[in-house]
């Protein structure tokens, strides 16, 4: 995008140097400012006896351990270990809520099959399946991989029907007055229809599914960042405890930071508020 | 900005400064509430277990509401699913006197929370169980399998303890960390190959005919009660009446064994035959003694060399406080 945003280069004045300055570290203080002051707070509370610091690890003993878990690959080890466990899940729920939701968007007779029985297992909060799980699948990643899929499943086919059957009425009626077949009906008009939709609600299956991880690791586990952050609270070790929680929270950023990419690139046609946004 | 302004948004200071004493007095009102007179003496316990008879005993017949009395204070009883909790309920003033195994209360000890053993209430072998057909007969046979326990009780400790003996070491087989309900899920299922875990779990096994113990090992579970250091410092006459109830609880259901098989059923709603298998395992005369503490400094000793626990823990520098037994 950047070719087409190229501007002309104005010499600044002083004046105007110090004013874009000025600006440039009023934005980054305006990023800043919430992680820091939290950051402040929490060092304080731990180091004045605010919260029990048998239980609460400081910012700078965290740090700390952060670095110890990095030098002795304990961290990395388990992170990757869950990581596998969420891209596989969420590949495969999200694979199979698009197919279903394109098979009960698209055709009527898949809807009368499929929709009211998905609707009614919809509303079961994924977590209540886990003891159901466990006893199909074991305890080993099957049953962890399928809680995740389970959880992007539901969210997928929700909003790809709903995509699909919200779909532009006169690009649907121009196909069918221009005799198009059906297969180019959902590959060319309702699917690509769908995708703002679909790929909105990945980013909100991809939180879900880093959720889900965590529960299924604290359940029945000996790896995995949820079972690091459990085992670390089963013997009090306040500081590997909150380095798991960081490694979850950075992790769960970058995944969706990826996920954002993608739906930029893949709905670049769409003109959106976030583009005036940027200016 | 002005003064005043909090970022862009306008509050005016003598809101402000309401709002912040408001805080002030939320903050005050809440550090306050310990200090009062005691009312409640907040007893947890962890898990469902035979070897805390003695204190399902007293509390069934009312001893410990007797001896608060002459306080003027109540009992009450909490039960606890998993560890966590209990080392946080101690360090954030929400449990005063809680009965478990040793571990727990060493992993919080190694932390820096002010927790002491105060008294034993019995102790019981560590035992590992594998399904009625299982191929292993043997501690050896163990290797390459997958066994469920709850991390970082006396079970988990026994168990790697146990294996070292026969040689095995933590990376010859797999632990899987499970509280006891979903590891007798997983066990029945076939899910995992072992199961080390404490009574009335591994009667409830046997009596089905799912599952049968492996011979071999000799680690002890010490089913301990242990106080929080700020209520033992406050109330320490209380402290002694409750041990004495513990002391009086012990002798009795030694003396009274049907009756007390027949409560502790009733109050863990099983079968008494469960309980009848469990109960001669347990060993009520246990108490506070040399062999007891060296016991303790080898399971903190192995905690730490383990890694599980990040302090060491000298079981003998004010761990554990005798003074109440006497």
């Amino acid at each position: 995008m950047a070719s087409t945003n190229k501007c002309i280069r104005v010499p600044l004045s002083p004046e105007n140097r110090v004013a874009g300055t000025r600006k440039h570290l009023q934005i980054a203080l305006q990023y800043a400012i919430v992680p820091l002051t939290l950051l402040l707070l929490w060092e304080a509370a731990v180091r004045f006896g605010w919260v029990p610091n048998s239980l609460i690890a400081s910012p700078s003993q965290v740090a700390i351990r952060l670095m110890k878990m990095l030098g002795n690959l304990s961290l990395e080890k388990n992170a990757l270990v869950s990581l596998k466990r969420l891209s596989v899940g969420f590949a495969l729920g999200t694979a199979t809520g698009i197919a279903a939701g394109v098979l009960v968007g698209a055709s009527r007779i898949g809807a009368r099959m499929l929709e009211p029985t998905i609707l009614t297992l919809l509303p079961i909060p994924p977590i209540a399946w886990i003891p159901l799980l466990i006893i199909l699948f074991g305890i080993g990643d099957a049953s962890k991989i399928a809680l995740i899929s389970l959880g992007s499943f539901c969210t997928l086919f929700f909003s790809t029907t709903y995509g699909i059957r919200t779909a532009d009425r006169n690009l649907v009626e121009l196909a069918q007055v221009l005799d198009k077949d059906r297969r180019i009906l959902v590959l060319e008009i309702l699917l690509p229809g769908a995708i703002p939709n679909i790929l909105s609600s990945m980013r909100v299956a991809l939180a879900l599914s880093w959720t889900l991880l965590i529960c299924s690791e604290v359940i029945a586990s000996s790896s995995g960042l949820g079972w690091l952050i459990w085992d670390a609270r089963n013997f009090s070790r306040a500081d590997d405890m909150i380095v798991g929680m960081i490694a979850v929270g950075i992790l769960g950023k970058a995944s969706d930071w990826l996920l954002d990419l993608l739906e930029r690139r893949l709905t670049r046609w769409r003109v959106a508020y976030r583009e005036l946004q940027n200016g | 900005m002005k003064r005043g302004d909090i970022f862009c948004i306008r509050v005016p200071r003598a809101r402000s400064s309401v709002i912040a004493a408001a805080l002030m007095l939320l903050v005050l009102t809440g550090c306050k509430q310990h200090e009062q007179k005691l009312e409640e003496v907040r007893f947890g316990s962890f898990s469902v277990a035979v070897d805390y008879g003695a204190y399902l005993v007293a509390q069934q017949k009312g001893w410990f509401d007797q001896a608060l009395s002459a306080e003027g204070a109540k009992a009450h009883y909490e039960m606890f699913q998993s560890l966590p909790p209990i080392n946080e309920s101690l360090a954030t003033n929400r449990v005063d006197v809680v009965f478990e195994a040793a571990p727990p209360a060493i992993a919080g000890k190694s932390a820096g929370i002010d927790v002491k053993i105060v008294g034993v209430s019995c102790t019981v072998p560590v035992e590992i169980i594998v399904p009625t057909d299982s191929s292993v007969h043997r501690l050896q046979d163990l290797k390459g399998k997958k066994i469920a326990v709850l991390a970082g009780t006396s079970s988990h400790y026994g168990l790697l303890k146990t294996l070292a003996k026969v040689g095995l070491g933590p990376s010859d087989f797999q632990v899987i960390d499970m509280t006891p309900p979903d590891a007798k899920n997983a066990f029945e299922t076939g899910q995992v190959d072992a199961w080390s875990v404490w009574s009335p779990w591994i009667e409830q096994e046997e009596a089905s005919g799912k599952g049968r113990p492996i011979p071999g090992g000799d680690a002890v579970v010490y089913s301990i009660f242990a106080a929080r250091g700020g209520f033992i410092r406050d109330h320490p006459e209380v402290m002694k009446k409750i041990v004495a109830v513990m002391q009086q609880s012990k002798a009795w259901v030694q003396a009274h064994p049907d009756e007390a098989e027949a409560i502790v059923a009733k109050q863990m709603n099983l079968p008494v035959n469960i309980i009848q298998a469990a109960w001669p395992k347990q060993n009520w005369s246990a108490q506070i003694n040399e062999g007891m503490i060296t016991d303790l400094q080898a399971k903190a000793d192995f905690l730490k060399q383990s890694g599980f626990i990040r302090n060491p823990v000298n079981v003998r520098n004010g761990f554990i406080d005798n003074g109440f037994n006497q």
